[in-house]
């Protein structure tokens, strides 16, 4: 048994609880440590220096909050995912840290899991626990979970009109999941129920509907709290039928650049040392785990989704990297990297989608200064699909909904002669 | 505004609304596309559902039946109301433009907050709006006016004269604001001000808003800013027919249309307007009851009151034998107090800004009567206009501002630890040592600017008088919370509070709370209250309003437990009272002195083209004043100069005696560019290629490190014929700053710029290029080690991906070969691999070759770091013998570029320090160990490269050398730390604190310089880096 309970968040509410979840069903405790709002986000600006993104602050906050409501917070240690940069993401544990400190929860330890190299995270030892294949593999499978609920709700809400039915069949559905994974079985059977419910409302007949994906810096495209303004709400609301990114697609992202990676260095006279070099590894052997991690993943998530009825498939990675390489070096590594250019022109040559929506913290370095660059160029000559990019400051959400609502407006006025949009949103620190 | 008398028929109509963040437009139709019967534009005042209610009544008779359509962003809940459809603001606009003016292809419409740009194709349309930075372009314009003085009526009256506008920046309304207000304070005369602000509007919505597009003719301007000023139109016209002829676009029209207030309103009625008919009386009623929505967060309201404590307050001497002149020349007002020997003022005088000489010379002659019988003791003069006063007035001290507000504190609170001062445009705080001495001090950046302008703009805005700002704040049931942003995001949230249904009152109180926040978190960064001390004093001229003193008093008391908070009996004259104590310092009891007068001295300030600089080839234009003296020959002085090289009139540099204490002083941030692009590195060739051939590389981002690397390399190659673009200039800038489709940090905006000049003034100007050559940079390398990485920040890494997406059709027109490789300078295997791959072929290079090449780039880089290393060396020694002092600069590698550091670097070396860099920083393992002894011994490192104890995740290149270089200076104990960021560098933020934490243990004075942006920062430069030699100074750091 761990030492500390951990806390765990990040991601959407539904993710968060799968994984609490997947840890206790291994022994270890663990709890979500809270959905960010408005209220995080001022405490973290508070404790913190400025200019970092707006998920340090939010996630600090949560954390300080969840904290200052605990009777014995010393009990605790926060478990989080952390990377090599080399955008602000790779700094996120170091300002918790410095968070902490400065609220007074010094002897609250912050616990880094590498996202490339996780088990070789040492400092899990110091709170008890012990990252071996199988926790990754059920830690996975929690979130492939979590994403197959989150997208059950927005494909079934938009399909049937019967959102209320829908929200209640996908409660009822976390609850179960959640007992599963905390009892060591397989959560096929919740989805399966859920599946069953879902098919029965059938619902109003199928209209046309806009339909958005939903991409941008992982936090505030990942979140259903306020660090994305209830987007997803919020664009159903308007009558959208969103499909949400997958966290899966992310862990499939990782393998896929741990391959590509090795395999670009495989060739080499000889190893280089560093983060990335094959000095004291072996090449061969990474790239068959890497490979093997995307198809676990893609398996495991084509399996689920069926269960439930979701339509989506999982976004492939190869075919990503070349829709890409002409425009942003599927090479060059920060936050999703060349993802959203690829997504876009993916969804534009599938006509998955009519609009992709971009959100993102303000300033996002990989995200609003890169990408929507580029995507500013590709979506004036994109005949399928328009592009929208917003920036969340945690406040003004009048003015995002603003430059939301206008590319609502155009994408829903049809095909080839549908005007393209190019908007930025607002944000601040 | 058109108010056509009609005669009313019972016929329909149709009513369109737009309601905008600052007015309302309301327009009359018999038909879609019909000219309006009428049309109504009102400023709402914070009260848009009262406006609305108000228009509608005035629009026509009570049973006039209309159908409704409703546009604007704060439309929606009145849409919702009458059962008429909204449309967004830009579709309106596209509607009615389409409708009216056939041949148009570009519609820009400016509004009180929001920037649209249309470009029209056919039946597509591209449509942006304005970033957040951008916001508020209306606004902006309003406050910039008020800042400057100046009537609408005057700035509408101004001409565009495009060789007349000086360089401000319009990235947000803040720095645009700041921009003006130096040059004001400069100088510079308002029409030339009115220019500048139109043309960097043009400039900024050119380079941002259009995203790469561009905007072809015949271009509609619609919106308020371009039917109130002018002269912004003309920027239009000019920046524009540049564009065009750029880019082989047959130049058109660019016409402000009539009814250009109103086109959204009228397009909203074209696109759709309600299917049920309703009387205006009836719409009118049907707004009576709107309920609010639910905001997600109240802050407090004001309960308690006078909890502060008013510092002492000295009597005045009732013999006044003896008495001081304060003079403070500040951003807004100008003050002139005199004092006796305790600080008292006995008579003090103000008024708005306008010359400080022409401002002094007025308030001298207020006070003057005070003077008769008393013998007068010191003069001292403080603020940004000193260093002009203080000669003419032949003052005892020029003080630097944070030193007179110290100063001043300490005069009414002995004990004050904290001084707070809120002014218009800055903000100050100055923490002390018991001695009063400075113990650190942070100023308001570009960014934290103009908080106290902003809480007088909003009152103007929401037409409540100044003096009613506290009562009414201090009594609002309901506060909003604003949270702790920029002004111009603050200003954001105003529009979304009016919206939800807060009135004027709630939201100036919610605005006044927000001061604190943005005090203790923008501009203090993260430093709480507490770790400054517990004795806080608060001046300046904001802490007249009751409700911001009540606010700070709540938060301190709230963040600092037993905090003692005292508000200066005389807060807006504070500096002044400062520099009067200062000044009676200096003269040490001296007997008394003439009484200081700037009668018979005439000023006159001229601005033409024999003004301007002609020190470079950018030109910058400037202004001269001339001040004649009585009995005395005239003396002219330059201001409104980009740089120390337009100092002089003739344009050769700066004073001499700046001059000579440059010469003998280094700086190894000039000689950091000369070492990277030093024309040695070409060598000798070890082939040569097939042909010759011409490559052109940027001067940009991490090629500050990496030059020597690539000329190496290609010159072994056989590449003779390498061009560099040349430092960051303003006219290369200007040249091509509209290819960005985004909006990132302003170093990596530059390197379109540099590519720009390229294209256009190296290979179209008749040296062409067969190949550019810019190479995403994935990692640096640095002499840390035990880091988690070293990788470059992701944006500086993808560079050359905007590169690419702006000029991807330049290159193939002139069939330029673009190179953009990935190049890991930390993996020396895959580095060969990278340049074979890039360079292999079109050099017809063999693998073995390039490996070679790449390992004489290696010993070209070595070569250039031992050259610096050496001369870091020499100076530390030498600062150590003498018992001098040096100062490190610490930035990105394309700090060094003057056009990026805005010759931070001369500045200090005219103030007699020598100047080292992060790269220059000592590597010498032995002589590192022996300053860092103490972490070595306690085993807090494990060499002189780790800097895990400071940071232990970090992954950056910039962080790491920071924070290696920030200990070996303040180990060395004789050196001071200008530390250099840009406005938007996401990736420098890690480093604040850990940075903010070694200074603060090893006692290092650290002058922060950040946000950074095109514009030089002339006076907050100034004010920091006097603050700094103060500090230093006091420190026995000379």
């Amino acid at each position: 048994m761990n030492s500390r309970t951990l806390l765990v968040g990040g991601l959407s509410s539904t993710h968060d609880a799968l994984v609490a979840a997947a840890l206790r069903g291994r022994g270890i405790a663990a709890e979500p440590v809270g959905t960010a709002d408005q209220g995080s986000l001022a405490i973290g600006r508070k404790l913190l220096a400025r200019g970092h993104c707006n998920p340090t602050y939010y996630l600090s906050g949560a954390l300080v909050e969840r904290l200052r409501r605990s009777a014995a917070p010393g009990r605790y240690a926060y478990l989080t995912i952390g990377s090599c940069g080399p955008c602000r993401f790779a700094t996120y544990a170091a300002e918790h840290r410095r968070a902490l400190a400065a609220a007074g929860f010094s002897e609250v330890p912050v616990v880094v899991v590498d996202q490339l190299r996780p088990t070789a995270t040492v400092e899990l030892g110091s709170v008890g626990v012990t990252l071996d294949g199988r926790l990754i593999s059920d830690l996975a499978r929690a979130a492939v979970v979590g994403d197959v609920l989150v997208r059950a709700g927005c494909w079934h809400r938009a399909r049937t009109g019967e959102a209320v039915a829908v929200d209640r069949a996908l409660a009822k559905a976390l609850g179960d999941a959640t007992s599963a994974l905390e009892e060591g079985h397989s959560p096929t059977p919740a989805l399966t129920m859920l599946g069953d419910t879902l098919g029965a409302l059938g619902g109003a007949p199928e209209k046309p509907r806009l339909r958005l994906r939903l991409t941008g810096e992982f936090f505030a495209a990942t979140t259903d709290g306020h660090g994305s303004y209830g987007l997803v709400r919020w664009l159903e609301g308007r009558g959208a039928a969103v499909e949400p990114p997958a966290v899966v697609e992310w862990l499939c992202y990782l393998a896929w650049q741990l391959r590509r990676d090795t395999e670009r260095r495989l060739p080499l006279y000889r190893p280089d040392s560093g983060p990335r070099g094959l000095a004291g590894r072996d090449g061969p052997r990474v790239v068959r785990h890497a490979r093997g991690a995307e198809r676990a993943l893609c398996a495991l998530y084509g399996r689920y989704a069926a269960a439930v009825g979701v339509g989506w498939p999982l976004l492939d990675m190869d075919d990503l990297a070349v829709l890409a390489a002409p425009h942003y070096l599927p090479d060059l590594r920060a936050g999703m990297g060349h993802l959203e250019v690829a997504t876009f022109l993916a969804m534009n040559r599938d006509r998955r989608a009519d609009l992709v929506v971009s959100i993102k913290p303000f300033g996002c370095l990989p995200s609003s200064a890169v990408s929507d660059a580029v995507l500013a160029v590709l979506a004036r000559q994109a005949r399928h699909c328009g592009f929208v990019a917003v920036e969340t400051t945690g406040d003004a959400e009048a003015t995002v909904e603003s430059r939301l609502e206008l590319a609502l407006d155009l994408a829903a006025k049809g095909t080839r002669s549908r005007p393209t949009t190019s908007l930025s949103g607002f944000a601040a620190n | 505004v058109r108010e056509t008398v009609f005669s009313m028929s019972s016929r329909t109509r149709m009513l369109g609304l737009d309601v905008g963040s600052t007015t309302v437009k309301a327009v009359l139709v018999t038909a879609p596309g019909a000219r309006p019967e009428r049309a109504i534009y009102r400023r709402h005042l914070g009260d848009p559902i009262g406006a609305v209610r108000r228009v509608v009544a005035e629009l026509g008779e009570a049973a006039v039946m209309v159908r409704a359509a409703v546009t604007g962003s704060g439309g929606r809940v009145i849409a919702a109301r009458w059962g008429a459809p909204h449309v967004h603001e830009v579709a309106a606009i596209t509607a009615a433009v389409r409708a009216r003016h056939p041949r148009a292809r570009s519609i820009v419409e400016l509004g009180g907050q929001d920037a649209k740009l249309v470009v029209i194709d056919g039946e597509r349309a591209h449509m942006t709006m304005n970033d957040r930075c951008a916001a508020g372009t209306g606004v902006t314009i309003d406050r910039c006016l008020f800042r400057l003085g100046m009537a609408a009526e005057t700035a509408r009256g101004v001409a565009y004269v495009a060789d007349r506008a000086r360089r401000v920046s319009s990235k947000c309304g803040v720095f645009a604001e700041t921009d003006l207000v130096n040059l004001a304070r400069a100088g510079v005369p308002a029409d030339d001000l009115v220019v500048s602000l139109a043309e960097a509007i043009a400039l900024q919505n050119l380079a941002v808003l259009a995203r790469g597009m561009t905007p072809a003719p015949e271009v509609i301007l619609l919106g308020g800013p371009h039917v109130h000023l002018p002269a912004l139109c003309g920027a239009w016209r000019e920046r524009l027919r540049q564009l065009w002829r750029e880019r082989g676009i047959a130049p058109g029209e660019v016409q402000v249309p009539d009814d250009a207030l109103h086109y959204a309103a009228m397009g909203a009625t074209e696109i759709g307007s309600a299917r049920d008919t309703a009387s205006l009386a009836e719409l009118a009623e049907a707004l009576g009851s709107i309920p609010h929505d639910v905001p997600l967060r109240l802050d407090e309201p004001f309960r308690t009151r006078e909890t502060w404590e008013p510092a002492r307050r000295n009597e005045p001497a009732p013999h006044r034998r003896r008495l001081h002149v304060g003079v403070d020349a500040g951003s807004t007002t100008c003050k002139v107090v005199v004092t006796d020997d305790a600080g008292t003022p006995v008579a003090s005088a103000t008024r708005m800004n306008t010359d400080p000489i022409v401002d002094a010379r007025a308030l001298l002659a207020e006070v003057e009567q005070v003077l008769d019988g008393a013998e007068l003791g010191a003069v001292g003069v403080t603020g940004y206009g000193a260093a002009a006063l203080a000669p003419l007035l032949g003052a005892d001290a020029q003080v630097v501002e944070t030193v007179a507000h110290a100063r001043a504190a300490r005069a009414v609170a002995p004990d004050a630890d904290v001084v707070c001062d809120v002014g218009g445009q800055d903000v100050k705080v100055v923490a002390l040592n018991e001695a009063g001495a400075i113990r650190d001090f942070r100023l308001s950046s570009q960014c934290s600017a103009g908080i106290g302008m902003l809480l007088e703009a909003t009152a103007r805005e929401l037409g409540v008088p100044l003096a009613e700002y506290a009562p009414r704040a201090l009594a609002a049931p309901r506060v909003p919370w604003f949270g702790d942003a920029c002004s111009v995001f603050l200003d954001a949230n105003r529009v979304t509070f009016q919206r939800q249904g807060f009135t004027p009152d709630e939201v100036l109180a919610g605005l006044v709370r927000a001061l604190p926040r943005v005090i203790w978190s923008q501009v203090m960064n993260g430093t709480p209250p507490s770790a400054l001390g517990r004795v806080f004093v608060l001046q300046g001229g904001v802490q007249r309003n009751h409700a911001a003193v009540q606010a700070q008093v709540d938060y301190l008391h709230r963040e600092v437990p037993g905090a003692r908070v005292l508000v200066h009996p005389f807060p807006a004259e504070a500096g002044a009272i400062g520099a009067a104590l200062v000044a009676k310092q200096a003269r040490n009891g001296a007997g008394p002195r003439l009484r200081p007068t700037l009668e018979g001295v005439a000023v006159t300030v001229r601005s033409d083209d024999g003004t301007r600089c002609r020190s470079c080839a950018s030109r910058c234009p400037r202004s001269f004043v001339e001040v004649s003296l009585p009995a005395r020959p005239p003396a002219l002085h330059v201001v409104g100069n980009a740089c120390s090289e337009g100092a002089e009139p003739k344009g050769a540099s700066a004073s001499a005696v700046a001059r000579r204490k440059r010469a003998a002083t280094p700086n190894l941030l000039d000689e950091e560019v000369r070492l990277f692009f030093h024309p040695r590195h070409a060598g000798r060739p070890l082939r040569r290629p097939p042909r010759p051939l011409r490559i052109g590389i940027p001067r940009v981002l991490s090629l500050y490190r990496a030059a020597p690397m690539f000329r190496a390399y290609l010159g072994a190659l056989g590449v003779d014929d390498v061009v560099f673009s040349p430092v960051t200039s303003e006219k290369l800038w200007r040249e091509g700053a509209r290819h960005g489709a985004s909006d990132p940090c302003f170093p990596v905006k530059a390197v379109l710029a540099h590519v720009h000049h390229l294209l256009y003034r190296v290979h179209d100007g008749g040296r062409r290029l067969d190949a550019i050559f810019v190479p995403h940079f994935t990692h640096a390398l640095t002499p840390v080690k035990h880091c988690v990485d070293t990788a470059s920040c992701p944006v500086i890494a993808a560079a050359p991906s905007l590169v690419r997406a702006a000029f991807a059709e330049e290159f193939a027109r002139r069939q330029i070969r673009f190179l953009d490789p990935m190049v890991t300078v930390t993996e020396p295997q895959l580095l060969r691999r990278q340049m074979f791959e890039a360079f292999g072929d079109l050099l017809g290079a063999s693998e073995d070759q390039s490996r070679q090449a790449v390992k004489l780039g290696a010993a070209a880089c070595q070569w250039v770091d031992d050259r610096l290393n050496e001369q870091a060396r020499e100076i530390l020694d030498r600062v150590e013998r003498d018992r001098r002092a040096a100062v490190l600069v610490i930035g990105r590698p394309y700090h060094s570029d003057p056009g990026l550091n805005h010759r931070v670097g001369e500045e200090l070396q005219a103030l007699g320090y020598p100047v080292l860099t992060v790269r220059s920083m000592p590597r010498d393992e032995a002589y590192l160990a022996g300053l860092l002894h103490r972490e070595l011994a306690s085993g807090t490192i494990a060499d002189p490269f780790d800097i895990r104890d400071l940071a232990p995740e970090v992954a950056n290149s910039g962080v790491a050398e920071r924070l290696f270089a920030a200990r070996i200076a303040g180990r060395h104990g004789r050196v001071g730390i200008v530390d250099l960021s840009n406005f938007k560098c996401g990736q420098d933020s890690p480093a604040y604190g850990p940075l903010r934490d070694l200074c603060d243990r090893l006692g290092i004075v650290l002058c922060q310089l950040h946000d950074l942006d095109e514009t030089r920062p002339v006076t907050s430069l100034r004010v920091r880096l006097r603050t700094f030699a103060h500090a230093m100074a006091e420190r026995g750091l000379a």
